[in-house]
């Protein structure tokens, strides 16, 4: 008899018996996967320079498009085989851009087309056709908006070439 | 009575560096990288983009009513041709957004015309679904403008109205460079 009360006595009950029962998550070999996994997605993550973007609005395929009244101002890009672009606006001399100083040649082009539209008395209302060939690199393409788009030309035509 | 500090007592009080914070920020780190590097993935594949265009917009920051639509060499094409002009050689592909469209297979070489088609069906869905009417052209430097041409004519069939031409606005190599430096710092 005297056992058993000392037994008892022992015997926690209630939040007490609880708190002394320990359970634990060994959370180690978490950490360990979850850095490994974060090393990994930083070695492996692949960085790229921001890029900027040309907005150009694209004509509509519609009847309600009304005909502008004066004829878009042609520009033809054409690369030539060794890789230098020539830009031909209106009915002005060609402008050869050398492939090695392309910056210099674009900055040409660009103050010829606002040359131009002072002398006509054209304003950024009136449309211009950027006719390419088919062999006309993407990057002259650009690169020839990108002086339209300096200028605040934004009615461009790209022409569609066969 | 004095009172001795001692290892056994520290234990006794429960001393312990709390990790849960540190294990949060973790597992944020890495749901950020599965989930954003997937995305990013998916629509900007590798390319050299146009360069040296100074006045290009940059994008904001929470564009979400725009998708890309893309004309790349594929990597196999890119190893077979020449790596200076692989345009003169290699064969581009299209994709609206992750879907990659091959003019190469047979139904599109017996009709051009179907391939615009599927494209202009493929964008006017997607810009229904993210209800853009704005998209992004990615399309490589090296290509020509009639490999180009297809993506124009099937973003003029979906009536997209405003096309983004994507360029960076420096050089390729000095873009890279202030990559790599803003890496560093």
């Amino acid at each position: 008899m005297m056992t058993m009360a000392v037994q008892a006595s022992r015997i926690p009950s209630g939040p007490r018996r609880r708190s002394r029962v320990r359970m634990q998550l060994s959370i180690v070999p978490l950490i360990d996967v979850v850095f490994l996994l974060l090393v990994f997605f930083l070695l492996t993550a692949s960085f790229r320079p921001q890029e900027g973007f040309l907005p150009t609005r694209l004509p509509q395929q519609s009847a309600s498009a009304e005909p502008s009244e004066l004829e878009p101002v042609p520009i033809r890009v054409v690369t030539m085989p060794n890789g230098d672009c020539q830009v031909q606006i209106g009915s002005l001399d060609p402008i050869l851009i050398s492939v090695d100083a392309p910056a210099e040649g674009f900055l040409n082009v660009k103050n010829a087309i606002h040359n131009l539209f002072m002398q006509q008395g054209r304003t950024a209302e009136n449309p211009i056709k950027l006719i390419p060939t088919v062999q006309t690199k993407w990057d002259h393409v650009v690169k020839t908006y990108h002086c339209l788009w300096q200028l605040n030309l934004t009615k461009v035509i790209f022409a569609i070439v066969e | 009575m004095k009172k001795e500090f001692t290892i056994s007592s520290s234990a006794r009080r429960g001393f312990q560096f709390n990790m849960t914070p540190m294990i949060d920020v973790v597992f944020i780190l890495i749901t950020f990288f599965m989930l954003i590097c997937r995305t990013i993935g998916q629509e900007n594949y590798k390319m050299t983009i146009p360069d040296q265009c100074a006045q290009a917009e940059l994008p904001e920051q929470n564009e979400e009513q725009v998708f890309t639509v893309s004309v790349f060499f594929p990597s196999a094409a890119l190893e077979s041709a020449d790596a200076e002009t692989p345009g003169k050689d290699a064969s581009p592909v299209y994709a609206v957004r992750a879907e990659v469209f091959d003019p190469q297979s047979a139904a599109y070489q017996e009709n051009p015309d179907f391939l615009i088609a599927e494209m202009a069906t493929r964008i006017s869905q997607a810009a229904k679904k993210k209800e853009a009417d704005m998209v992004h052209l990615r399309a490589d430097k090296n290509l020509t403008y009639a490999q180009v041409q297809p993506v124009l004519q099937a973003l003029a069939q979906a009536r997209i109205r405003t096309v983004r031409l994507a360029a960076y606005r420096v050089g390729q190599s000095q873009a890279v460079a202030e990559l790599s430096g803003r890496e560093a710092k």
